[in-house]
């Protein structure tokens, strides 16, 4: 029917009646069109600076594909998106788990197609986590890249990846940004990820897709786990991310990942299962971690999950209150926390340069002395310090113990909450440097939105927090002495992007606790969008701007 | 290492044959033999190959046979050779680069099941321009010839294709004779969309079309085939269809459909919008002569039909670009 239409009206026709359905919500919208478009002159423009001789090292890399069944019209788009590859020197080696006799002559024929595909026969179909082991044992290359049997790659994925291995010898795990590709073979929802972040990775698993992993560490950890099968990805990455090898990013879109309506069909039907794999996952990574805490999924986001690390019982908490305005809204600040917050199993103290009144549950100081800071953070009692500022208000009673529990953390910097107006707009997710500059993360998006960089309600490493609300352990100080003592210490974001760059701490916003801000001047509301004409957010969007703009075909 | 034979055809074209032969001879590559099919050329082309190039052997077909015919008859003389592997088609009226084959045959011999490869075919006059990287059937049904006139800037392919364009490429022996036809190029065709044939059977055979990389050839274009553009045009819009009804899978001819007739009357517009009466007539009279050859098509394309393979919705997305 729509090819129909699409061969009945003219071009310009078609634009207004597809903006017109755009409008209404009916079709794709104008943006999806334009992504489109821009990915698809991208492939053919990307190898403009495309030279091979400047690989130093050209290592063999093993691409496993686990087929299933693979449809006609799925196989071959991944083959020859693999044949197609730029570099050389790779192989492709596909595991045929496959049950239909015509599925498993047409993957047998793969063979035929090019010198450097292999089809690994299997006697039966061993689930994806065997069907993969399988590939991966009969991999000769030194790195081993994975690739679902119905998704593509771009032309330079592998040349990206060798790239990114020359820049970076000791690289272990190379992931890199992806986009969604559908039937009639467009190109939607782009992912851009961040640089390799711990705590994002315990939330969701961001890096799926496109995986290059050093084949030695592979088998380090014991292959992919079958137990997981659902998950067995999350759990092969979280296993190698433990390990600590280099994990490098690439900034660059270079897999295309298959929008099928049969699969995620299938995924509702092993929904639970697939949950309880990724759960099992997570709580094997904080047992290899020696972290103790909750896992849970959450229940109406598959591939979500949520941990909440557990404090040291009784630890002693400092809140210091009313940095900024008067006594009486810090009164009123401190109040409406105590009452809405649970404090229990925690020692809590509160520090502020006013006298308030604290009915129960906490113990009071006043610092009346000036820098009020540095005697704060001298006086202050507590393994954590919580500085607030006066303008919020919790949405949960949780929070204060999850902000605590994410600070407690080793490899942890400083922990911010997110701040939102109550109908869910963000106000404060933390800042990214961006072209030299720190930026403010998506503020003015709702909570639950889908942006190109993800959901805003994940918790993410930053490079830099605003320090409106934020949790410190008091070991962290450590690095701070000298400027403390001499005071005027102001814990601005040059503080903590220190913290991130020079001491080689993350930065956390832990969405598990979400705090309301309370304005009165309305939020501009600012939509994070993709474009690839503009520079946004990151450097990382920059990249994409060193292709020539000419648009090819 | 395999031998290569190269089929040249050539008719009239005396002033050209230096530079082709030269550059033939000079390929890097030199496990290779020539082949020179003369059309019944009127301007002493054979005498003066004969005397400046001895190795090349010489077949005189006494008239013009047309592109299709004196192509197949060079293959055919190429293939009672058993050492040839591949078989590379030059028109006069292209030069090579020193190392074109030597780059194809390396790229080629990876490929089982490869059918046709050309590498980048730059514009004879101006290196900076795309004279052709591939050739496809587009949606509306028309053969186009990709990246033609675009600014040449980077190195194209590896890419597998829709199809190669014949002006200068090589073809895989293996393909030669798997396919189901006594002629290579189809000669009812006469002259046009011969190699849009032969790569759109290729491509529903399951076959593989290349192009690759680094591998430079000059051309110089139609420059034989504008002197008629009225005959030219009866041709194409003939063979067009022949082309299609023999080869394609029903679903696809179905989806056309629609875009074919929206594609020919915006054609037929311009023309007129042109001033160009006699020239639309061309095409319409050129599409009316593909009907009456259909009962021949139809023949050929039963023989073709239980050796496609390839499935139609990937056929489709190759058919917007053509790789």
């Amino acid at each position: 029917m729509a090819t129909l239409v699409e061969s009945i009206f003219p071009p310009r026709t078609l634009r207004l009646i597809q903006n017109l359905l755009a409008e209404l919500g009916l079709s794709r919208s104008k943006e999806a069109r334009d992504y489109s478009a821009w990915m698809a002159s991208a492939e053919l423009n990307k190898r403009a600076s495309i030279s091979q001789d400047q690989l130093k090292t050209k290592p063999l890399i093993s691409i496993v594909v686990p087929c299933y069944n693979t449809p006609a019209k799925y196989l071959q788009p991944m083959v020859y998106s693999v044949i197609n590859q730029l570099y050389k020197h790779w192989e492709l080696v596909l595991a045929n788990g496959s049950t239909e006799a015509k599925a498993q002559e047409r993957i047998q024929a793969c063979q035929d197609i090019d010198t450097r595909v292999r089809v690994i026969q299997l006697k039966c179909n061993l689930g994806i986590s065997g069907n993969t082991n399988e590939a991966i044992k009969a991999a000769r290359g030194e790195f081993i890249a994975f690739l679902d049997h119905d998704d593509t790659l771009t032309d330079d994925a592998l040349f990206e990846v060798v790239k990114a291995i020359n820049e970076h010898p000791q690289a272990g795990l190379i992931y890199s940004d992806e986009d969604k590709i559908d039937d009639q073979g467009r190109f939607q929802d782009p992912h851009l990820k961040p640089d390799f972040s711990p705590d994002l990775l315990t939330y969701v698993n961001y890096i799926t897709h496109f995986l290059v992993i050093r084949r030695d560490l592979i088998k380090k950890v014991g292959m992919l786990d079958s137990t997981r099968d659902g998950a067995q990805d999350y759990d092969l990455i979280l296993k190698i991310a433990d390990l600590r090898p280099e994990i490098v990013h690439i900034r660059k879109i270079l897999y295309h990942w298959r929008i099928t309506r049969g699969s995620t069909a299938q995924d509702f039907a092993v929904k639970p299962k697939v949950r309880q794999a990724g759960v099992e996952a997570l709580k094997d990574h904080l047992r290899r971690n020696e972290l103790k805490g909750q896992v849970s999924a959450l229940m109406d986001r598959p591939g979500f999950y949520r941990v909440s690390y557990d404090s040291p019982a009784n630890q002693e908490v400092s809140l210091i209150v009313g940095r900024f305005g008067s006594g009486e809204s810090a009164q009123k600040c401190a109040e409406s926390l105590l009452a809405k917050t649970d404090i229990e199993g925690l020692e809590l103290e509160i520090i502020s340069p006013f006298k308030l009144e604290i009915s129960a549950g906490a113990r009071f100081k006043t610092v009346n002395s000036e820098p009020f800071l540095d005697r704060a953070v001298e006086t202050a009692r507590g393994d954590v310090l919580i500085f607030i500022n006066e303008i919020v208000q919790p949405e949960d009673e949780n929070w204060l113990r999850e902000l605590v529990g994410i600070a407690n953390l080793p490899r942890v910097g400083a922990a911010a909450p997110l701040l939102k107006t109550e109908e869910g707009t963000i106000t404060d997710c933390g800042l990214v440097e961006t072209e030299g500059q720190l930026s403010t993360l998506f503020v003015g998006e709702k909570v639950d939105s889908y942006t190109c960089f993800g959901y805003p309600e994940w918790s993410r490493n930053v490079d830099a927090l605003s320090g409106r609300v934020f949790a410190l352990k008091r070991g962290n100080l450590k690095f701070f002495e000298p400027e403390i003592h001499r005071g005027g210490f102001g814990f601005n974001t040059q503080f903590f992007y220190d913290l991130s760059r020079r001491h080689e701490l993350y930065n956390v916003v832990w969405t598990s606790a979400r705090l309301n801000q309370l304005t009165d001047t309305p939020l501009r509301s600012g939509r994070t969008f993709f474009n690839p004409q503009l520079r946004f957010y990151r450097p990382k969007l920059v990249l994409r701007n060193e292709y020539p703009e000419e648009r090819d075909d | 290492m395999t031998k290569v034979a190269f089929v040249i055809v050539c008719w009239n074209n005396c002033d050209l044959l230096n530079e082709c032969f030269e550059s033939v001879r000079s390929q890097s590559y030199q496990n290779i033999s020539i082949i020179m099919v003369d059309n019944g050329s009127q301007d002493g082309s054979v005498t003066y190959v004969h005397q400046h190039f001895p190795a090349v052997r010489v077949i005189e077909t006494g008239s013009n046979l047309g592109f299709a015919k004196g192509n197949n008859v060079g293959i055919r003389e190429a293939l009672t050779d058993p050492a040839v592997g591949f078989v590379a088609l030059i028109n006069t009226d292209a030069r090579l680069e020193r190392d074109w084959l030597e780059k194809i045959i390396e790229f080629a011999q990876q490929k089982p099941k490869g059918a046709a490869f050309q590498g980048t075919t730059l514009d004879y006059f101006d290196h900076s321009l795309i004279d052709s990287t591939h050739i496809f059937i587009a949606r509306n049904g028309q053969a186009t010839q990709s990246h033609y006139q675009k600014r040449y800037r980077y190195e194209l392919g590896p890419k597998k294709v829709f199809g190669v364009n014949a002006a200068a490429a090589v073809f895989s022996r293996a393909f030669i004779e798997a396919e189901p036809f006594d002629d290579f190029f189809d000669e009812t065709m006469f002259m046009y969309l011969e190699d849009v044939d032969v790569a759109t059977r290729a491509t529903v055979m399951g076959w593989d079309n290349y192009l690759v990389p680094g591998a430079r050839a000059y051309h110089m274009g139609s420059k034989s085939s504008g002197k008629n553009p009225g005959f030219s045009l009866y041709m194409t819009f003939r063979n067009n269809l022949s082309v299609l009804v023999k080869n394609l899978p029903v679903p696809l001819l179905i989806k056309m459909a629609p875009r074919m007739m929206r594609a020919d009357w915006q054609m037929f517009r311009w023309f007129r919008r042109q001033g160009m009466k006699k020239e639309s007539w061309k095409m319409v009279q050129g599409r009316l002569a593909g009907l009456i050859y259909l009962p021949i098509v139809l023949l050929k394309r039963r023989r073709l039909s239980r050796l496609t393979t390839i499935d139609p919705c990937y056929l489709w997305s190759l058919m917007e670009k053509g790789y």
